[in-house]
């Protein structure tokens, strides 16, 4: 069976902008809303003891990073079952016009069955995430302080690390010192080829603002992550076909002038 | 003194026993009286020591006489620990491939202690290997604990406290900590009442 065709009112157009900036899209919109798609039947992805999205659904490894599309634009709700794929899915660059041969199946997943689920991108922006990262060199410290004071000064945050003395010791590694940090959850616009309303979910370690965690390869960036997990898990609102969600509708945000 | 063991195989054990019992089968019953004078907990020693008599010695019963037959029920729903096997075992009744989690399970559930919850929900993220502990509390607060595998050997877990959805507190530290902070919550709360 042929999949329905792609709805090409969400692609990215010529005179748009590369990126739609959080802040300004916070201040135009405050109720902006996020969605994403999960595979399945609600039943399937929401776990009926206590409400959260099941783990296996939303996976700690698939946080870092995680897609989303801004709803409340040309973005609707049921665009939500196409998700692009190959060619598709690639970086939009700001001019670049999307052909037509774009659209062909190849590039795309459509899926029959979904749960759409949704967050206020004031809710996961700028969201605090603490994890304590441990040390057994005076030297790698001192490295990692000066790092994290660097990003404190561009997060506008203050922040008071201990020298290495004060330092708590590893009550399961005497020879490990444990410091306390805050990462930070961000929310960037990533338009794609077949997806100018793509968006991600970063998550930024507190001695690095440029570049966001990718993978969460082992234990203290899984703490991070699984932190960012459980509130997505916990803190979301299931978006049906007809929800009203927020408008967002100031074009400067997009169209540049 | 058997140490505790929170395994399927512990929990289908003490299923078995709560079965016998319901049905009324005298010997069970015998059996419960012997466990429940706490002198002898060593003596139900099935499948090499996995079963805790101990806690269930301490799970309150009832029984009820019906035409000579005396059931007995266990009412471990209002027993704090056995919350915890339970949700273990409804997380690995719908997801096998967690019972590796169990190390994790027993740090965060015997490093945190009895809380006064309604209920315990374990999830588990099995490709990430990451174990979830929600403590649902009073007043709809929700504690929630997440605990990597491969940070056993470190003393932190990651939670949230929440109201409702909404989240209230975030954190990282020690099993130890967090366990005395919800104590001395606790503590309060009741001096309070």
């Amino acid at each position: 069976m042929a999949k329905p065709q792609y709805p090409n009112e969400i692609l990215p157009q010529q005179g748009w902008r590369q990126c739609i900036c959080t802040q300004d899209l916070l201040d135009s919109c405050p109720d902006a809303m996020l969605g994403r798609k999960m595979d399945g039947t609600k039943e399937q992805c929401i776990n009926p003891e206590d409400g959260s999205i099941y783990m296996n659904v939303l996976p700690t490894g698939s946080i870092p990073n995680l897609s989303c599309s801004l709803l409340g634009t040309f973005f609707k709700v049921d665009h939500l079952h196409f998700l692009p794929d190959n060619a598709g899915k690639a970086a939009w660059e700001e001019g670049t016009l999307v052909g037509k041969e774009m659209l062909c199946e190849e590039n795309y997943y459509h899926f029959p069955e979904v749960t759409v689920v949704g967050w206020k991108v004031k809710d996961v922006s700028s969201k605090e995430l603490p994890y304590n990262r441990t040390f057994e060199k005076p030297q790698l410290y001192e490295e990692f302080k000066e790092e994290v004071e660097d990003v404190a000064e561009i997060r506008k945050m203050v922040v008071y690390l201990d020298t290495w003395e004060k330092l708590k010791t590893n009550p399961a590694k005497k020879k490990q010192r444990i410091v306390e940090v805050m990462g930070v959850a961000k929310v960037n616009h990533a338009p794609t080829m077949l997806n100018y309303w793509h968006f991600t979910i970063d998550i930024y370690t507190a001695e690095n603002d440029l570049d966001p965690l990718l993978k969460v390869s082992d234990g203290w960036r899984k703490y991070i992550a699984a932190n960012l997990c459980d509130f997505l898990r916990r803190s979301y609102d299931i978006i049906t076909d007809d929800a009203q969600v927020a408008p967002v509708d100031k074009k400067s945000l997009w169209v540049k002038e | 003194m058997k140490k505790t063991l929170y395994t399927a195989q512990t929990f289908s054990l003490r299923e078995d026993f709560k079965r016998r019992l319901r049905k009324g089968v005298m010997i069970a019953f015998m059996f419960t009286a012997t466990v429940a004078s706490a002198s002898s907990v060593d003596s139900y020693d099935v499948e090499n020591n996995v079963v805790n008599t101990e806690t269930i010695a301490r799970i309150p019963t009832k029984s009820t006489q019906t035409n000579g037959i005396i059931s007995v029920e266990l009412l471990a729903d209002s027993y704090p620990e056995f919350k915890t096997v339970q949700a273990f075992d409804r997380l690995i009744t719908r997801l096998p491939e967690a019972l590796s989690m169990e190390p994790v399970m027993r740090f965060v559930t015997e490093g945190i202690g009895n809380i006064d919850a309604e209920r315990v929900v374990m999830d588990c993220d099995t490709e990430n290997e990451v174990l979830n502990v929600s403590y649902k509390l009073r007043d709809n607060m929700l504690l929630s604990i997440s605990k990597p595998l491969e940070t056993m050997n470190d003393q932190f877990v990651m939670f949230n406290v929440y109201h409702g959805r909404d989240l209230l507190v975030s954190d990282s530290a020690s099993i130890e900590l967090l366990s005395e902070y919800i104590h001395n919550v606790e503590n309060r709360i009741k001096e309070l009442a």
